[in-house]
């Protein structure tokens, strides 16, 4: 327990989750596509950082176990005070919150669904830096009318190779939020990477 | 800015946060499989299973103070269900109403997609009475569930070609079955096929809800959705050899209407909104009543 | 003209102040009274709390009054309730042993430890009209009787505490099957959606919450040989329990409250089969207040569901878990019976172009119209 564990949560926890949600929907909607949140919809004095916090708040709690990568393990006393968030190995998370693409555990870890109920998959929320990704990787899929250049998140190939081996379950597979910086961009497994698009990119 | 409406005993769109949280997963899981049934453990809604529960629980999850709310049934604004659902928004969530399709952020629908074109970042609410466009060729959801896992689709192809054998069309004028991202068979919900080619790379995000079954499934914008046919039996849509009455449209979708006792027939716009638009913008009506 | 087959808001405004109206009766006679359904019509306020999965008298009475007493409408009431409200937490399990009883009775022993206790039944009267009934009366000054206090065949008794239930007499000797192993916290078809095969702590939820109408349906039909259930009542109680709950911070059993229950034992013959003995099996029935024939039905259809278990053929619809519990919510029913009732223009329109459509083919195909 640290002392940040009774820090405050939401501001105006009915407005600003339906605002955080909105935009999370919007990413899951319009893949690789960035959604910015203003910092006052978001927790300042959590031990996540703003942007892991809200969407926490926003999407976890007593029905949803959790998984938190090591840097970020110190959090759980703070979503288990706020939503009674339930801590969780990797398989049996509904959630994975990593601090950063490093932190991820392996693939073959997390549950990614069955066949007959692949909506029972871990959904990844993972902060990645604004750098400059290793290649350009554009998104191909439900939500892009035309394949979309990833936004500038640190990708290395080794990402790209994960979601590959991701998308290529489908049905099944893990969907991805990304936090970055001021905003959140995200990818459904539907959602195929290359590095040349097979149509023409926007 | 609309806040919680004074002297509500519920919360802001009625329902209470962890069910809104739990609501919110499903959509998102849905968002990420098109196509595919999500379930949800549905509450009971002060309104009747049936009647719209499913899609008034996905409004209430998406729904907030900036919204405007649109609800139609039939196509029109006017309908009784419609009022109802539109009122229990107004004053639960206390949200912007309109029944102008390119103002509203979130329309609720029951049986129609409007005829105005959709845009990004528009919402569609579908309210689902049978999710399961499988139900009626096999009744057991252990069944279709498995089904749809192992895209084993056969049973829907052979109905629909024994339906061409027998009737030499595929006879289904409503709920006709499309294939989602060509990957999941999907009901359209209750929509005239008529409608069905406006869901195929929709640049707005479609929502359905089915209360009493318990499911949530959706649509991304931009996603293939193919109205199933064969090649020699192409899919087509309801056309008429009638014109509104009140607007004179000649490709939407029309109502007939019994105007006496001797047989007499008049077709108006089901799509209210448009018809309204259309009649404002200058009279071009038929038979102008 | 056309704006006559719209539903228009005042249209609803005036239905709704008929309703209100026809609820209300004539404004001559006194407005009914929550107390008074509460009190006097408290089979009605059972089966309103018992289908509502909600033990809650004052508002299932209130339902009952706002539904003008149709039952299903205030099961549905108290339902859409109960839904936005949050919930604090989980009771432990009920301990039906320790019930305060007030009436207990068993079909297959002719007396047991305890006795037989009749107490408040429709069972052993006569089903006449009693016209003194329909006499206005003074409110009563004083009760009647004392409180109570009623003959039984064990003798004069009030209530009893701690009595042991009939079935011990036949697990003592082995032969009833050995009480299913429970192998994790039950489910909750509140909290997640119903999947198949569901096993029978959920069954039994949606068998506790299912309409009346519906399992005594089943259950008699699995009776009359759509089944193969022939059951013995071991044992019928009604009388209330206790109530608790472990706060975290305590970590220690509270009471928070009294509830009554009615709940029924039945014993089933099994011949055996497979790698099971010939044993006797159970049925279990556990219901919100007093209503008997639901705890019966109730026993009766769970055993039935059991057929799986125990490798019997599926003969009739009770046996089968996905036709029970997909249709046993009342709610669920009567809004899709109902919902038919809405406008459907749009897809009936659908529908009369493919008419014509097929009447087009079929006289092209040589078909003649009469």
């Amino acid at each position: 327990m640290t002392d940040q564990t009774y820090s405050p949560g939401l501001k105006e926890p009915v407005f600003d989750s339906q605002a955080i949600f909105r935009a999370a929907l919007s990413a899951l909607s319009l893949p690789a596509l960035k959604f910015k949140l203003s910092a006052d919809r978001l927790p300042q004095q959590a031990p996540l950082p703003p942007l892991a916090a809200g969407l926490a708040l926003t999407l976890l709690d007593f029905d949803s176990p959790a998984w938190l990568s090591p840097s970020w393990s110190k959090a759980a006393g703070w979503l288990a005070f706020h939503n009674g968030v339930k801590p969780a190995a990797p398989g049996a998370a509904s959630f994975i919150l990593a601090a950063g693409l490093t932190e991820l555990p392996a693939l073959e870890q997390l549950s990614p669904g069955d066949e007959r109920c692949p909506e029972r998959s871990a959904t990844v929320i993972v902060n990645c830096p604004r750098a400059e990704n290793e290649l350009p990787v554009y998104a191909e899929g439900p939500g892009l009318k035309r394949p979309r250049l990833l936004p500038p998140s640190g990708l290395s190939s080794a990402f790209v190779r994960f979601w590959q081996a991701n998308h290529a379950r489908y049905p099944l597979g893990l969907d991805l939020i990304a936090l970055n910086g001021d905003g959140l961009w995200a990818l459904p497994r539907s959602a195929k990477l290359s590095a040349e698009p097979e149509r023409r990119a926007v | 800015m609309n806040r919680r409406p004074e002297g509500n005993l519920y919360n802001f769109a009625y329902l209470d946060e962890n069910t809104k949280r739990m609501i919110r997963r499903a959509i998102l899981k849905a968002v990420a499989v098109p196509g595919h049934q999500t379930p949800f453990s549905s509450r009971e809604m002060p309104m009747p299973y049936g009647w719209g529960t499913g899609g008034i629980q996905v409004t209430a999850a998406v729904i907030g103070p900036d919204d405007t709310l649109k609800v139609i049934d039939q196509g029109s604004d006017d309908t009784t269900n419609a009022v109802s659902i539109r009122g229990f928004f107004a004053k639960t969530a206390g949200v912007a109403v309109s029944a102008r399709t390119e103002e509203a952020s979130i329309i609720q629908t029951r049986h129609r997609i409007p005829e105005t074109p959709l845009r990004e970042g528009q919402i569609m609410v579908y309210q689902v009475p049978l999710p399961e466009p499988l139900r009626q060729l096999e009744p057991r959801e252990t069944e279709t569930r498995t089904l749809h896992g192992l895209n084993e689709y056969g049973l829907m192809h052979v109905k629909l070609y024994e339906d061409i054998a027998k009737h030499g069309q595929i006879a289904a004028s409503y709920d006709y079955p499309v294939m989602v991202n060509d990957r999941y068979i999907m009901s359209p919900s209750p929509i005239p096929r008529f409608d069905n080619p406006k869901l195929d790379h929709s640049p707005a995000l479609q929502l359905f809800g089915a209360g009493r079954e318990k499911r949530i499934y959706a649509i991304p914008p931009y996603t293939k959705v193919k109205s199933l046919d064969f090649e020699d039996y192409p899919f087509t849509v309801q056309s008429w050899n009638e014109r509104c009455a009140i607007c004179g449209a000649e490709n939407s979708y029309l109502d007939e209407l019994v105007i006496d006792d001797q047989g007499g027939r008049l077709f108006v716009c089901s799509d209210s909104d448009f018809c309204r638009k259309r009649a404002e913008a200058g009279p071009k009506g038929a038979s102008r009543a | 003209m056309y704006v006559a087959v719209k539903g228009g808001e005042e249209a609803i405004g005036n239905a709704h102040k008929l309703l209100a109206a026809q609820r209300r009766g004539d404004p001559a006679v006194p407005e009914i009274e929550i107390e008074q359904i509460g009190g006097q019509l408290s089979r009605a306020v059972a089966r309103v709390m018992a289908e509502a999965s909600l033990y809650a008298p004052r508002e299932a009475a209130l339902a009952v009054k706002q539904a003008q007493g149709d039952l299903i409408e205030a099961v549905f009431l108290l339902r859409a309730s109960r839904a936005a409200w949050p919930r604090f937490g989980y009771s432990e399990a009920l301990d039906a042993d320790k019930m305060q009883i007030k009436r207990r009775i068993s079909g297959v022993w002719k007396d047991l430890p305890g006795g037989q206790i009749l107490g408040p039944t429709f069972d052993y009267s006569h089903r006449l009209l009693d016209a003194s009934l329909a006499e206005k009366k003074e409110p009563a000054q004083t009760p009647t009787a004392e409180p109570g206090r009623e003959r039984t065949e064990a003798g004069e008794t009030e209530i009893v505490f701690d009595c042991p239930k009939a079935m011990r007499a036949l697990s003592r000797q082995g032969l009833i099957e050995e009480e299913p192993a429970v192998a994790r916290e039950p489910l909750d078809l509140t909290r997640e959606p119903l999947d198949f095969p569901a096993g029978r702590d959920l069954r039994l939820q949606n068998l506790a919450r299912a309409d009346e109408g519906f399992l005594l349906s089943l259950a008699y039909s699995s009776q009359r040989g759509f089944g193969s259930v022939h059951p013995f009542v071991s044992e019928l109680r009604l009388g209330t329990v206790k109530v608790e709950i472990i706060p975290p911070e305590l970590g220690f059993p509270l009471a928070i409250g009294e509830i009554e229950i009615t709940e029924c034992e039945t014993v089933n013959q099994f011949h055996g089969g497979g790698a099971l003995k010939p044993c006797f099996t159970r049925g279990y029935g556990l219901v919100f207040g007093c209503n008997e024939r639901k705890a019966l039905s109730m026993a009766i259809v769970d055993r039935a569901l059991r057929a799986k278990e125990f490798g019997e053929e599926i003969k009739g619809p009770a046996q089968d878990e996905e036709f029970v519990m997909q249709h046993s919510d009342n709610i669920e029913a009567a809004g899709f019976v109902e919902h038919i009732k809405l406008p459907h223009y749009v897809d009936f329109q659908a529908e009369l172009s493919m008419l014509k459509s097929l009447r087009e083919n079929y006289r092209q195909g040589g078909g003649r119209d009469e």
